[in-house]
C-alpha cells in the first residue's frame, strides 16, 4: 500500500512541476517489477504511438533482453527531476520507475510541421520548389537529401537558459575552412543570453560589424541555395523552429546570385547576373544623380533632353531633394503597407497607391513626372536583388547619397562612393573579406561576378576568399 | 558638450555646398547666341527658352551689349527673368565683322569656364543679325533646332567641315592650317537662313573671302575629310544634248609633291554614278570617256578653288602642316599664309568610276 501511496504522491508532485497543465498526462502503468509512471505532453506526442512503444518495451523487458530499454527511439538513464522536465518539454515520453530509480525516455514527438512549400520571398523559375520549414530535423534532412556524403557535419549548440534553443551549424568537413568553423563555434558559445528564439538574434551576435548597413550573413529558406553554398565551403546555421538558414562567410556578390543562375543556360544567366549588378548601381545612384544634375550640373544634359527636363521641373515648388523624398517615402510607405495587407486587397492598394496617387501627385504639380520615373525605376531596380536583406540595405543607402548629391552635386556622389567602397572593403563576414574577388583581387573568381562560367570548365575549389590566408592570419603576421 | 559639437558638425553639413548650387528651374537654356561687334564693343543676341506653362516651350531673343561677350550676357541677364545659361549652346552666329576678331580672344570665357558646351557650332553669317532671329513658317522647328539641323545636313553633304568651338581653337592655334567656318546667308526667296558655303580665315581672323557650296565640298575633299557623302554634278555634252551626270565620291587618295616653290597634288578619286541618263556605262569606252570628262572638269574646279584660297591667303586644307614637318626651308621663308599665297600649286584629279548603280 505504501508503494501505491508514494506513487500517487509522485504523480501529484509531477503535476505540480508543470503547474497542472491541461495537456500533461501522468499515468500509472504496471511493469514487470513494480509500477511505472508515464508522463508526457499530449499536445506534443502522438498518444496512440505511445501505447505501441510501451507495449514493445514491455515485451522486451519481459523477455529479459540484456539492454531491453535501448532501442532506436528509447533510452534509459538515472532519474533526476531536471531530466524529467527536459524530456517532457521536448515532447518526449518519460517513464519513471520509482523502484529502480530509472528514467526511460521514448522519442516520438509529433509537432505540426508545415509542408515544404516554396518560400514566398525567394521564388525561382527553374530549380527545386521546396523550402525549409519550422523543424530543424526536417531542414537537415532536406540538406542531407542533396549531399549523400559522410563529410557533411551537423553540430548542435544549445543556447539560452530560458528557451533552450538548439542552434545547428552544418558544414562539409573536407571543404570548409577550419578557422571559419572554429570561429563560428566560439562565437556561438560566447552568446550569453537567457532568451534566444530567432535566427535574427543569432545573426546579431555572429556579425562582424553590427552597425554596417550591409548584411554579412546570407539569409535563405531554400535548401538548394544552402547546398550550393555548402559546396563552396560555407557554413549554414539553423535555429530550431525557424525556416531561415544563415549562410556565412559570404561576400557582397553572393547576395546577387540565385539558384536560377545555376539552373539556367550560361549566356542567359550571365546576362541576368550583369543586369543585377547594373540594377544595384541604378538603385543606389540614380536618384542622387538626378538630384545632382537638376541642382548643380544641368550642363551635362544633351540639349534635346535638357528641354524635356526643363519643362518638367519648371513649375515644381520644391527643391529636388524634397521632391525626391516625397516620392521615395511615398513608395516606401506603399511597399510597407502592402506587406501587411491581406492578400486579397494588397494588389488593389498597390494600384490605387502607385497609379492613382502617382498620377495625381504629378498633375497637382507637387513633383515632376521625371522624378516619378526616376524613383519608380530605382524602386523596381532595388527589388531585383535576390536577397531580402540586401534589398532593404540598398533602399536605405540611397538616402545618404541623395543627401550628398543635394549638398555637393557630383562631388558629393564621388565622396559618398569613396566612403561606400572604403566601408565595403573594411567589412568582413566571419573574418573573411566582404568585397572578396575585387578586394583582395582574385582574377580567377573576378569574372564570376559578371558571368556564370560553364560547369565543364575546371573550377578551383573555393575554400576561403583569400587564397588560403585569412584576415586574422595576416593580422597576426604583421 | 559633446552632443552640441556633434550637432553643430552635422548641421554644418547642411550649410555648405549650396554656394555652387544652380537649380535647373532657376536657369534658362540658351541654345542660340549671335554676336556682332569688334574688340571692346560687342552686342549679343541670346535666344533662350521660355516655359510659360507646363509642357510648352517657346523661344525669345534678348539683346545685350558690353565690352566682352560675357559682358553682353550680363547685360542681357538684367532683362530676363531667369539666369541665362550658355552651357547648352548649339549654335553661335558671328557677323562677318565679329569674325574679324580672333575667336580665341573673343571666346576666352568659353574656353576658360568648365561649363561651356564646346561642341556648339560656330557660324559666320552675312548681313544684319536681327533677321536671323525670326522664326518663319517653313522652318517647321524651333529656331535653334532649325540651325542645328540645317548645319548637320550640310555637314553630312560635305559642304561644311565638322568644326565646333573646341576644334576651332585647335585649328586657330596651329600655324600650318587655317580655320574655315560655315557661312550662312539669308535666302531671299524664302526668308530663311541657309548654309552658303564656308568662310575662310587667314591667320586667325576672317579674310573676307567665302566659298560657295561646291567649292566648300572641294575643300573638304582636298582635306580628305568629307562628310557622309560628297556629290558633284556636271553637264556632259554628247551629240548636241546635255546629260547631267551626278557622282558620289567613294574613296580618295591624295599625293602631294612639294618642292622649293611649288606643290603638285594628285587626287585619285573613286566615284559611284548616281545619275547619268546617257547610260551605257557597261561599255568600257563610254566609261573611259566619262572618267576623262570628270577628271578634266574636277581638275579645273579644284585648281580654281586653290586659286581662291591663295587669294584669301587662307590654307584650310593644311598644306602648311606637311610643309612644316618635311620642308623646313620652305616653312622658314616667312609667315605661312604669305608663302602659301605665292606658291605654285597644281592639283590633278584622276577620276575612276567604280560603281554604276543597279542599272548596269
Amino acid at each position: 500500500m505504501d508503494d501505491v501511496k508514494s506513487n500517487d504522491s509522485l504523480i501529484l508532485y509531477i503535476q505540480n512541476l508543470f503547474h497542472d497543465s491541461a495537456d500533461l498526462i501522468v499515468r500509472k502503468i504496471s511493469w514487470k517489477d513494480g509500477d511505472g509512471i508515464v508522463c508526457f505532453l499530449s499536445t506534443m506526442t502522438e498518444s496512440s504511438e505511445v501505447n505501441k512503444q510501451i507495449e514493445i518495451l514491455r515485451l522486451r523487458s519481459i523477455a529479459e533482453l540484456p539492454n531491453w530499454a535501448g532501442t532506436a527511439t528509447s533510452s534509459v538513464e538515472a532519474f533526476s527531476v531536471p531530466k524529467l522536465i527536459k524530456t517532457v518539454t521536448n515532447g518526449f515520453v518519460a517513464i519513471f520507475f520509482p523502484a529502480t530509480n530509472l528514467l526511460l525516455t521514448i522519442t516520438i514527438p509529433s509537432f505540426e510541421v508545415r509542408s515544404t512549400t516554396e518560400p514566398n520571398n525567394e521564388i525561382v523559375i527553374r530549380g527545386a520548389h521546396e523550402g525549409f520549414v519550422e523543424s530543424i530535423d526536417k531542414n537537415i534532412s532536406l540538406i542531407r537529401k542533396h549531399l549523400l556524403i559522410s563529410d557533411l557535419v551537423v553540430k548542435d549548440v544549445k543556447l539560452g537558459e530560458d528557451t533552450n534553443t538548439k542552434v545547428t551549424y552544418v558544414f562539409i568537413e573536407s571543404i570548409a575552412d577550419k578557422d571559419v568553423v572554429n570561429e563560428v563555434k566560439s562565437r556561438l558559445e560566447n552568446i550569453d543570453r537567457t532568451k534566444i528564439y530567432s535566427i535574427g538574434q543569432i545573426e546579431d551576435y555572429l556579425e562582424d560589424s553590427l552597425w554596417s548597413p550591409f548584411p554579412q550573413f546570407l539569409n535563405t529558406e531554400r535548401p538548394d541555395r544552402a547546398v550550393a553554398n555548402l559546396l563552396e565551403g560555407k557554413i549554414v546555421l539553423f535555429t530550431d523552429q525557424s525556416p531561415s538558414a544563415l549562410i556565412a562567410p559570404v561576400n557582397f556578390f553572393s547576395f546577387y546570385e540565385t539558384p536560377d543562375d545555376f539552373n539556367g543556360r550560361v549566356i542567359v544567366s550571365s546576362f541576368f547576373r550583369m543586369l543585377r549588378i547594373f540594377s544595384f548601381v541604378i538603385a543606389v545612384f540614380l536618384p542622387a544623380y538626378y538630384i545632382a544634375v537638376v541642382g548643380f550640373h544641368s550642363e551635362v544634359l544633351p540639349y534635346d533632353l535638357s528641354m524635356k527636363v526643363k519643362t518638367a521641373v519648371e513649375f515644381i515648388p520644391y527643391r529636388p531633394i524634397v521632391e525626391a523624398l516625397i516620392v521615395e517615402l511615398f513608395i516606401e510607405v506603399i511597399r510597407e503597407a502592402t506587406i501587411r495587407l491581406p492578400a486579397p486587397i494588397g494588389p488593389t492598394i498597390g494600384i490605387v497607391g502607385g497609379l492613382v496617387i502617382g498620377d495625381a501627385i504629378v498633375n497637382a504639380g507637387l513633383v515632376s513626372n521625371l522624378m516619378v520615373v526616376v524613383v519608380a525605376m530605382t524602386a523596381i531596380s532595388s527589388f531585383v536583388v535576390p536577397s531580402v536583406e540586401m534589398n532593404t540595405t540598398i533602399r536605405i543607402i540611397r538616402f545618404p547619397f541623395m543627401l550628398a548629391a543635394t549638398l555637393f552635386g557630383f562631388f558629393g556622389i564621388a565622396i559618398g562612393t569613396i566612403i561606400l567602397f572604403i566601408h565595403l572593403m573594411n567589412r568582413s563576414s566571419l573574418s573573411q573579406p566582404y568585397l572578396s574577388p575585387v578586394v583582395p583581387f582574385d582574377p580567377s573568381r573576378f569574372k564570376n561576378i559578371f558571368f556564370r562560367i560553364p560547369y565543364f570548365k575546371n573550377h578551383k575549389q573555393q575554400q576561403t576568399f583569400t587564397h588560403g590566408t585569412g584576415r586574422r592570419k595576416r593580422r597576426g603576421r604583421n | 558638450m559633446k552632443k552640441i559639437i556633434l550637432i553643430s558638425i552635422v548641421c554644418s553639413f547642411l550649410l555648405v555646398g549650396c554656394w555652387d548650387e544652380r537649380l535647373f528651374k532657376d536657369i534658362t537654356i540658351v541654345p542660340l547666341i549671335a554676336y556682332d561687334g569688334k574688340q571692346g564693343s560687342w552686342t549679343g543676341y541670346f535666344t533662350h527658352a521660355v516655359v510659360a506653362k507646363p509642357d510648352s516651350i517657346s523661344f525669345s531673343t534678348i539683346q545685350g551689349s558690353g565690352v566682352s561677350i560675357e559682358d553682353t550676357r550680363l547685360d542681357a541677364n538684367r532683362k530676363t527673368g531667369e539666369l541665362l545659361d550658355p552651357s547648352q549652346v548649339l549654335v553661335v552666329l558671328l557677323t562677318t565683322e565679329a569674325a574679324k576678331t580672333n575667336p580665341i580672344e573673343t571666346f576666352d570665357i568659353a574656353y576658360r569656364m568648365p561649363r561651356t558646351r564646346l561642341s556648339g557650332r560656330l557660324v559666320v553669317v552675312e548681313g544684319d543679325l536681327a533677321q536671323y532671329h525670326k522664326k518663319t513658317e517653313n522652318m517647321g522647328k524651333e529656331l535653334p533646332d532649325y540651325y542645328e539641323a540645317n548645319l548637320k545636313t550640310a555637314e553630312l553633304d560635305s559642304v561644311i567641315p565638322d568644326i565646333n568651338i573646341q576644334s576651332a581653337a585647335r585649328l586657330l592655334l596651329d600655324e600650318g592650317i587655317d580655320l574655315q567656318l560655315p557661312y550662312m546667308k539669308m535666302s531671299e526667296a524664302t526668308g530663311t537662313p541657309g548654309v552658303e558655303g564656308v568662310a575662310l580665315f587667314s591667320d586667325k581672323v576672317f579674310s573676307g573671302h567665302t566659298l560657295n557650296a561646291k567649292e566648300s565640298t572641294i575643300i573638304q575633299i582636298l582635306k580628305k575629310k568629307p562628310g557622309k557623302s560628297a556629290m558633284f554634278t556636271y553637264k556632259w555634252k554628247k551629240e548636241d544634248k546635255d546629260y547631267p551626270v551626278t557622282v558620289t565620291q567613294n574613296k580618295v587618295k591624295k599625293k602631294w609633291v612639294i618642292t622649293g616653290n611649288s606643290i603638285h597634288a594628285t587626287y585619285k578619286m573613286k566615284f559611284s554614278v548616281n545619275e547619268f541618263a546617257f547610260d551605257h556605262l557597261d561599255k568600257e569606252r563610254s566609261r573611259k570617256e566619262l572618267e576623262d570628262f570628270l577628271s578634266k572638269e574636277l581638275t579645273k574646279d579644284f585648281n580654281d578653288v586653290v586659286k581662291k584660297l591663295q587669294e584669301a591667303k587662307s590654307d584650310p586644307v593644311g598644306f602648311g602642316r606637311t610643309v612644316r614637318a618635311f620642308h623646313p626651308q620652305l616653312w622658314k621663308k616667312g609667315k605661312w599664309q604669305d608663302t602659301f599665297a605665292e606658291l605654285e600649286i597644281n592639283v590633278k584629279v584622276e577620276a575612276e568610276i567604280t560603281r554604276t548603280g543597279i542599272l548596269n
